[in-house]
């Protein structure tokens, strides 16, 4: 009995001796030091960044809607619904934009559990949003054709339009074949975000 | 503004440079982490109500971001995973001891090192917080976790990096 409560002080005093020498091993780690001057200057650039950003995105949607303040009465029923389609579906995309942004550009001070479970959110829906920005690239490619034939079937589509239609359309392509490309860069670089998280997270035996 | 933030590193610069240290091998992305850090809580201190100590606060800010870190990292090259340069340029400085005790305690930190960042993230967390001197509340106010369950977590981390060190 006696030789059973000398070996657990032994015990005892060994792992107080351990936790110790670890804090100590911690606390003496070689530090990297702070380059003020630089967090001062990348603080600065970095908020103006994120402005800029905000601006270009908002102003996005602008150039759509002065054609169509300019165009809206020429626009057949059928072409008025699909731009009323195309910007309703573009405004939800701008505000969650908008919202990453300004999630970006705030520094959280949430407990880590809540950030990483908001984080890991995040990703998943820029995953799904990088999905959605590639499969809707080429139904897109059907638009302007789309245009096109409605001018054809229910208004009038003179020499000179059929001559904008056929050299708009290639030019047309082209950018949303790139946008499908860099979408689906987007989504293959959030997935291994996600990955990387879900790696980290994990919880294993310690 | 500016210099409370000047105040805040040099009490704290320290701490926030271990807590990249916990997450970074390479010493040039630890670096590139720590100032990504000192920007966060630079941006963080601006709302600092006083409801939890200083230290604490930036703890919070410091470890959120070091989780975007890892997240928006893996675009470049696995370097949280380097375990080459584990200890940096400088070394294990202890100008007291002879060089093999040196030598001793630089193994010591690189393989403690080495076994904090094999943790997965909770357990990593909760060791080098309570490695810092936080209390279990503090700990637990940090990481969004009960106080009990530090206690376990902590216990099994600990367990985990001084077998390391036993087997090493």
């Amino acid at each position: 009995m006696h030789n059973d409560d000398n070996k657990n002080r032994v015990k005892a005093n060994r792992i107080k001796a351990s936790d110790t020498d670890l804090t100590l091993l911690w606390q003496n780690q070689p530090v990297n030091d702070i380059d003020l001057s630089e967090v001062k200057k990348s603080f600065n650039s970095e908020r103006v960044k994120q402005r800029i950003y905000m601006v270009i995105d908002s102003l996005a949607l602008l150039p759509t809607l002065y054609f169509l303040s300019i165009y809206w009465g020429e626009l057949s029923f059928t072409a008025k619904g699909l731009c009323i389609f195309m910007v309703a579906t573009a405004i939800p995309f701008l505000i969650y934009q908008l919202w990453l942004r300004r999630v970006a550009a705030f520094a959280k001070d949430s407990q880590t559990l809540d950030h990483l479970h908001q984080y890991t959110r995040q990703i998943k829906n820029n995953i799904r949003i990088a999905f959605i920005t590639k499969h809707s690239a080429w139904p897109a490619l059907f638009v302007l054709p789309a245009f096109a034939l409605e001018r054809y079937f229910f208004g009038e589509l003179s020499p000179d339009k059929w001559e904008k239609i056929a050299f708009s359309f290639p030019i047309a392509a082209l950018i949303l074949i790139v946008w499908g490309i860099w979408a689906h860069k987007r989504q293959l670089r959030f997935e291994k975000q996600l990955k990387a998280l879900e790696e980290m997270a994990e919880q294993r035996t310690v | 503004m500016g210099q409370g933030f000047e105040d805040v590193f040099t009490q704290y610069g320290a701490l926030l440079s271990r807590v990249a240290s916990s997450y970074e091998a390479n010493d040039a992305m630890q670096q590139e982490l720590l100032q990504e850090i000192a920007i966060a809580v630079w941006q963080g201190l601006s709302r600092f109500k006083g409801d939890s100590s200083v230290k604490t606060y930036i703890l919070k800010i410091a470890h959120n971001r070091a989780v975007t870190h890892v997240a928006t990292q893996v675009k470049r090259v696995d370097t949280h995973r380097y375990e080459s340069d584990t200890l940096g340029s400088d070394g294990y400085q202890s100008p007291q001891y002879s060089p093999e005790v040196v030598s001793s305690q630089q193994q010591s930190l690189a393989r403690l090192l080495q076994a904090v960042r094999a943790l997965p993230l909770q357990p990593r967390q909760v060791l080098t917080l309570s490695l810092e001197g936080l209390s279990y509340d503090e700990i637990a106010e940090v990481c969004g976790i009960s106080k009990n369950h530090v206690g376990v977590i902590l216990k099994r981390a600990k367990q985990k990096v001084l077998q390391e060190e036993a087997d090493a």
